[in-house]
């Protein structure tokens, strides 16, 4: 899986620790979502998108997934 | 490969505050202290010493005590040679002056050797250390060295990770109240466990334990074990849902290696290819692979590069 957390977090000029504490999880969470080593629990994944005001699909998409990346 | 391939714009992160050097440098101090006290002299160090005209006690006491300041002169030392340098700078000077203060400390003192005549001088006569006493007491310098470590985070949180970390992310450069927590709770369970290992090494090599020795080194390992539970419910109960997988992956992952090397050694056992395996062997084993596998996942979950 792949994801936008990056750029939506500094659009909106969160830190790892701000995003991380308004979600209640560890900012080490937040930085394995980023960097692509840990896919979050579909629970996590939807407050995610809650938080970004964006639906599931436009922050997370598969690694082969071209329409997502041209849609960037 | 990187999840996000664009260079995004970093978020402004809070005010980085300046490392102080006074925490650091103490704790290192103290930590090569208590290196130096559980130490015995390296004795051709002191010919050399004596040698040169030194007497014999002021020999030892340079050896005991040069350690101790290089400590306190390499923190400061290396905290300046890395300010603004790029992280592969930064480890290769950590690197290398670790190596020149293990290099400098090994020549000096015979490290833990001081421990065996306190432990004998309370137990009575040892049996000299075979394998896997060697390697319970390997795990008990590890519990004891991280526990030392996590006491640090917990109790001077940002100061103590600024001095030991190289990483130049801001991002990891602060520790909230909630890591601190936990960092506790991490010593708490792992200076547990380091006493339980570390009692029952000495239940295996004491040779004469008569009643209330027995039993201090029994409710020693009981109570390390307890110390230990506890803070394994303490820290589930915190923590999130990755160091929860990490927990949950980890048990798996030493369960599985566990149950294949003491399968690989029965069938070896019964080919009278290999030798019988006491009960303190597989406890000795079982540690080791319990310990190793949540730190290599730790470490490959929670790094800030990417996989």
């Amino acid at each position: 899986m792949r994801n936008r957390l990056r750029v939506l977090r500094a659009e909106r000029a969160l830190s790892q620790a701000d995003l991380a504490e308004r979600l209640g999880v560890s900012r080490q969470t937040i930085n394995a979502i980023e960097v692509g080593k840990y896919d979050p629990s579909l629970p996590l994944a939807f407050k995610l998108a809650r938080e970004f005001g964006l639906p599931i699909e436009d922050l997370f998409f598969d690694d082969g997934d071209s329409h997502q990346e041209a849609a960037e | 490969m990187l999840a996000v391939a664009e260079a995004p714009p970093q978020p402004p992160m809070p005010n980085q505050p300046k490392a102080r050097l006074l925490v650091p440098t103490i704790s290192a101090v103290t930590l090569a202290g208590l290196l130096s006290a559980t130490a015995t002299v390296d004795e051709k160090r002191q010919a050399i010493l004596t040698g040169l005209g030194l007497p014999q006690d002021s020999a030892a006491l340079v050896l005991h005590l040069a350690p101790v300041l290089l400590a306190g002169v390499l923190v400061p030392m290396g905290s300046a040679l890395i300010r603004g340098r790029s992280k592969s700078v930064q480890f290769g000077v950590q690197a290398g002056l670790g190596g020149l203060y293990g290099l400098f400390t090994g020549l000096s003192l015979n490290l833990f050797a001081g421990l065996a005549p306190w432990a004998q001088a309370a137990l009575g006569p040892l049996n000299e250390a075979g394998p896997l006493d060697n390697l319970a007491w390997l795990l008990v310098i590890f519990c004891v060295l991280s526990g030392a470590l996590m006491v640090l985070l917990s109790a001077f949180g940002t100061t103590a990770l600024q001095a030991i970390s190289t990483d130049t992310d801001p991002e990891c450069a602060t520790v909230r109240r909630a890591d601190r927590k936990m960092y506790g709770w991490s010593a708490v369970g792992l200076l547990g466990f380091g006493a339980t290992v570390a009692a029952i090494a000495l239940l295996n090599q004491a040779q004469v334990l008569d009643g209330g020795r027995l039993g201090i080194l029994a409710a020693i390992a009981v109570g390390g074990v307890l110390l230990y539970l506890w803070s394994s419910i303490a820290l589930w109960r915190s923590f999130d849902e990755l160091f929860r997988r990490i927990v949950v992956e980890s048990l798996a992952w030493s369960g599985a290696v566990a149950t294949a090397v003491l399968l690989a050694w029965t069938i070896l056992e019964a080919a009278e290819l290999a030798p019988p395996v006491s009960a303190y062997g597989v406890t000795v084993f079982l540690l080791l692979v319990q310990t190793i596998a949540p730190t290599w996942l730790s470490i490959r979950l929670t790094a800030m590069s990417a996989r």
